[in-house]
């Protein structure tokens, strides 16, 4: 995985080293953990990514290989090669493997070619409107998943991005299929306080005669099939001695995109900047899936039953400087709207809508010695029943109590609901500020939520007489931890 | 107890001048792509005004309007020392710091730059003997409204503990 990153690296000439440049990010951690626990407070960043993230480390090399001129608007190039992944030894369980790092992007640019004040970008895409730093995530941001040709021009106050590919090897991986994808940004800047963007992507799949990897969907297959993996055993019964284990799947072309919307402003009085990105996708249509029945295997295909599914994401963050050099705040709340048009029946990932606020201070008792409080709220919803067990013993529970062995619901509630309190000691040697980094960092992190044991844990749920472990019911969940994060 | 042991930690104290000396100090942003250049953001002549003073040295920054002109024609960090030195009211010492910034990546949700610096110290006693160091510094920052100069002003800490010690090195060789 790593090899390409690592023999671009060795192949450079002596004279070429000299014009590299390296720039990364690393954070690491320990969290003992004497709850159970795999070491993460919760279970996702909608509770901020403080404590709930795990190891990480990214590595980025630039090459200049015509290094860009001050003075002059001459042709300029460069390399990147961006090598990423979340293992560190002794961190997690992965060890350090390299195999969990990822080669993730290598794109050439250049500018003053062509075009004066265009710059070219051909390989991996990007274009993004910034980033929510409480929760780690872009909500504005498109061309990530792409492979082709970006053109931006950067002005003082109007940014444009265009870009075009394929992203068929990142929507489908092995079983790649070409993705025609077209998107692109404008940014427009309102002097000093004020910005407004808006973007989109879009995604063509097409119909490929013939390919196995095309979007195809299957006749017949309904959802709740689909869902509990019977498709082979209903078609066997109800076509008895049929010349096929499944029907021939009929084919589909797959179409896809998102909208990106961003306003920001600040630099007035206290208020340093805010975020506001608002983010609507529709998303891919997946190929297929497996069943088994009678020692036969076939593969089924889903495209008319995930082409109606769309994500609505609302994202903010507030940054005040409260009292310069001594106290700074930082405010984030996240709305999500997962729809699934094609499933009316099943709680999942993509039929759920979940809110949360963030908020985070930070004391500079010192340059460098800071105290960090930060405190986050979340409620999250199933739109299609009960996904969350509450209890020990919801395993034997549904709807009103009541047990259902071919129901399609999880657990014993449709709602969960998580506080967590996070706080401690920040060694920050660059000075005052939430994001300057490194930080080194003594925190304890407590959480409440309301499903048991929400947390990555080793225990074992059923409540089969054979299990010699037993069941806990446990709603708070303390760590403690000691960690750095560095930005290079 | 401890915090006698604290004590004993040996402080480096910067070289001192004999006598106060003036010192003309010129701060300047290159930008890429572009031929004019720009005055540096404020943080930057704080720091350089804290390194200069604690070494008994009087800085005297030169207005950007002085300069702008001349050194939007003088593209090389002699060619700048040299009109330094052959104004008419200039002091025996002579400060060029040059610094540009370019966007390297958006990396782990920062936007990170690469800030240039060049100092070159200069003084009459020895012509053509100037000390020159080039830098680079790493920045990030949160937002993509921030650009060359915020990126200059979060290097500043670094220019003035750079520009420090070059002119330790400067005032022990004298």
């Amino acid at each position: 995985m790593i090899g390409p990153g690592l023999a671009l690296l060795l192949a450079l000439t002596t004279e070429a080293r000299a014009q590299a440049q390296l720039g990364g990010y690393f954070r690491v951690q320990t969290r003992p953990d004497f709850a159970g626990g795999d070491g993460r407070l919760g279970y996702w960043n909608l509770y901020g990514r403080l404590l709930n993230e795990g190891p990480y480390g990214a590595l980025e090399l630039k090459l200049d290989l015509l290094k860009r001129q001050v003075g002059a608007p001459v042709p300029w190039t460069d390399l990147h090669v961006k090598i990423e992944g979340g293992s560190i030894a002794g961190a997690d369980s992965g060890g350090g493997s390299l195999g969990l790092f990822r080669l993730s992007q290598v794109y050439a640019q250049a500018g003053n070619v062509l075009i004066p004040g265009v710059v070219w970008r051909v390989g991996s895409l990007e274009s993004t409107f910034g980033d929510l730093g409480l929760y780690d995530m872009r909500p504005g941001q498109v061309l990530l998943d792409t492979i082709g040709l970006q053109a931006t021009i950067p002005t003082p106050a109007v940014d444009v991005s265009v870009g075009f590919g394929d992203a068929g090897y990142a929507l489908r991986g092995s079983r790649y299929n070409t993705v025609l994808t077209a998107g692109g940004t404008v940014r427009v800047r309102a002097g000093r306080h004020l910005e407004i963007g808006a973007g989109g992507q879009g995604y063509i799949e097409p119909s490929v005669e013939g390919s196995r990897y095309a979007p195809y969907q299957t006749p017949g297959l309904s959802y709740e099939e689909y869902w509990r993996g019977e498709f082979l055993l209903n078609y066997a019964e109800e076509n008895p001695g049929a010349d096929q284990d499944a029907p021939p799947p009929e084919a589909r072309a797959s179409q896809s995109g998102k909208v990106i919307g961003y306003l920001g402003f600040g630099d007035l009085g206290p208020l340093r900047w805010n975020n506001l990105f608002v983010s609507w996708q529709k998303l891919h249509p997946q190929d297929l899936y497996s069943e088994t029945y009678n020692s036969v295997s076939a593969d089924l295909y889903i495209h008319d039953l995930t082409d109606e599914r769309t994500v609505l994401t609302v994202g903010d963050e507030l940054q005040l400087r409260l009292i310069p050099q001594r106290l700074d705040l930082v405010l984030g709340g996240l709305y999500g709207l997962h729809r699934d048009g094609d499933n009316a029946i099943a709680p999942s990932d993509d039929a759920r809508r979940y809110w949360s606020v963030i908020g985070r201070g930070q004391v500079y008792l010192t340059p460098s010695l800071h105290v960090l409080l930060e405190s986050s709220y979340a409620e999250e919803f199933s739109t299609n029943g009960d996904r969350y067990r509450d209890h020990a013993d919801s395993i034997f529970t549904g709807t009103d109590g009541v047990q259902d062995e071919r129901g399609l619901e999880y657990g014993d509630s449709d709602a969960r609901t998580t506080l967590q309190v996070k706080g401690g000691f920040v060694l920050n040697p660059l000075g005052p500020g939430i994001y300057t980094r490194p930080s080194l960092r003594v925190l304890y992190g407590g959480q409440y939520s309301s499903q048991n044991n929400a947390f990555g844990n080793s225990f074992v749920e059923t409540l089969d007489q054979y299990n010699t472990f037993g069941n806990v019911e446990r709603h708070w969940h303390h760590l403690l931890a000691l960690e750095t994060e560095v930005w290079f | 107890m401890v915090l006698m042991l604290f004590a004993c930690i040996p402080h480096l104290l910067p070289q001192q001048a004999e006598v106060q000396l003036p010192v003309d100090v010129a701060v300047v942003t290159d930008q890429l792509d572009q031929r004019a250049v720009l005055g540096a953001p404020a943080a930057v002549q704080t720091v350089l005004t804290d390194a200069l003073e604690r070494r008994n040295l009087k800085p005297q920054f030169l207005a950007p309007e002085v300069w702008l002109q001349p050194f939007t024609a003088a593209r090389s960090s002699g060619q700048r020392l040299r009109w330094m030195f052959g104004r008419a009211e200039g002091s025996d010492m002579q400060l060029l710091v040059e610094t540009s910034a370019s966007f390297y990546s958006f990396i782990g949700g920062r936007y990170r730059w690469t800030v240039t610096v060049i100092l070159t110290l200069s003084s009459k006693e020895s012509p053509g003997d100037e000390q020159q160091e080039r830098f680079e510094v790493p920045i990030f920052l949160d937002h993509d409204h921030e650009r060359e100069a915020e990126a200059i002003a979060e290097a500043a800490p670094f220019i003035g503990q750079r520009a420090g010690g070059m002119l330790d090195v400067w005032l022990g060789g004298r």
